[in-house]
This record gives structure tokens, C-alpha cells and sequence, in this order.
């Protein structure tokens, strides 16, 4: 196996983690709520529906810089 | 006496629901019962496929037309989920469960998507262009 083959599994194992990540929190607040005898909340919902604002932004934003990318490449052509 | 196949697809089945519910309690997860549990889960697998679309561009691992659509598709889901949960909080069950429904149908077309757009390797053109 080269290493090229290596560092792509380990970038897979790594987008893997991140994902867990992101829903192991959700878990998390799941299980708070259990415990209390409690179901998910309206607050908690909207803490989450925060968190995608954010990735949303951060996507928009790679959009942006990779648009910008490619117009640089066509206007140096 | 020996199980016919109906008798052992159901015994499979049933061995693979144990072994997904075992693997979620390793990883941490927890299986969602409720409409908002379920709804929970919806944001953060949103939340979880633009981190992963918005990584991957940047890494030139899927193209600029197939992270722009992945930003469309998220988008309307996300806001069926907007709506899921208003109208669970309304109140009104049965609309909420319908559009959580369609919410996630749009996401796992998302992730099939994305799944099916990313490259192993990056490439210099990936960037631009459907790939």
C-alpha cells in the first residue's frame, strides 16, 4: 500500500470522526433529556439549527473562494 | 428442526437491528424515538453534510457545481425541518411528522450525492465544473 493510498484512508477516518462529532452533541442533548424525564426542547432545537447557520456559512464561504479561484485561472488563460 | 428461509431472513434481520443498535451505543449515539429527537438528528447530519461538502471542496475532492447543489439540496431540507418543528411545537403532529419525512428524504439525497461526487484523490480540476 503507498502512501498516497494511507493518507486517503486516514482523511476518510477523519471526515468519519468529524461526522460522529457533530452527532454525538446531538446525542448528548438527547440523553440530558432522558435523564431529566424531559423531551427535546423548542432552545435546543434552535441550538442546532445554529450550528448548521454556521456550516452553512462555511460552505457559502468555500463557494466563494473557489469561484474566485477559478475566475483568477481564467482571467491568467 | 432447521429454520426455512423465511424463518432465516427474519432471524438475520433481526441479528443485523441488534448488531446497528450495539454500534450505535459504541459510538455514543442514541437512537431517536420522538419527532423532535428525530428532528435533533436531521440538523446535525445537516450540520454535518456542508462541514463535510465545504471540506471537501477545499480539498478540490468534489467539484464547485456539486457543492453548489449540495447547498440547494441542504437548504430545502433545512427548511422542511424549520417547519417539522414549528409545527410540532404548534401542535399539529401530523404535518410536522410529514414534513420531517420529506426533510430527510431530501438529506439522504444529499449525502447519496455527496458520496457519489467525492473523489479519493484531490485534483487540479476538480474545482471547476460538474464532476
Amino acid at each position: 500500500m503507498n502512501v498516497k493510498a494511507v493518507l486517503a484512508i486516514l482523511s476518510l477516518i477523519e471526515q468519519a470522526s468529524g461526522a460522529l462529532d457533530t452527532l454525538r452533541k446531538v446525542a448528548d442533548i438527547i440523553r440530558t433529556r432522558r435523564l431529566e424525564g424531559k423531551e427535546v426542547t423548542l432552545e435546543d432545537l434552535q441550538t442546532l439549527a445554529a450550528a448548521d447557520d454556521e456550516a452553512r456559512d462555511s460552505l457559502q464561504l468555500a463557494i466563494g473562494e473557489a469561484e474566485q479561484q477559478i475566475g483568477q485561472e481564467e482571467a491568467e488563460q | 428442526m432447521k429454520p426455512n428461509w423465511k424463518q432465516s431472513v427474519v432471524i438475520l434481520i433481526a441479528v443485523l437491528a441488534l448488531a446497528a443498535l450495539a454500534a450505535c451505543a459504541q459510538l455514543g449515539l442514541v437512537q431517536p424515538e420522538t419527532v423532535p429527537e428525530k428532528i435533533a438528528y436531521a440538523y446535525g447530519t445537516l450540520t454535518q453534510v456542508r462541514t463535510q461538502a465545504a471540506m471537501l471542496l477545499k480539498q478540490k475532492r468534489i467539484s464547485l457545481d456539486a457543492a453548489k447543489q449540495i447547498q440547494q439540496l441542504t437548504d430545502v431540507a433545512r427548511s422542511g425541518l424549520d417547519k417539522a418543528r414549528d409545527l410540532h411545537f404548534s401542535g399539529n403532529g401530523t404535518e410536522s411528522s410529514k414534513q420531517l419525512e420529506l426533510a430527510t428524504s431530501l438529506l439522504r439525497e444529499a449525502q447519496d450525492y455527496l458520496a457519489g461526487r467525492e473523489k479519493l484523490k484531490p485534483k487540479a480540476e476538480a474545482g471547476r465544473g460538474r464532476s
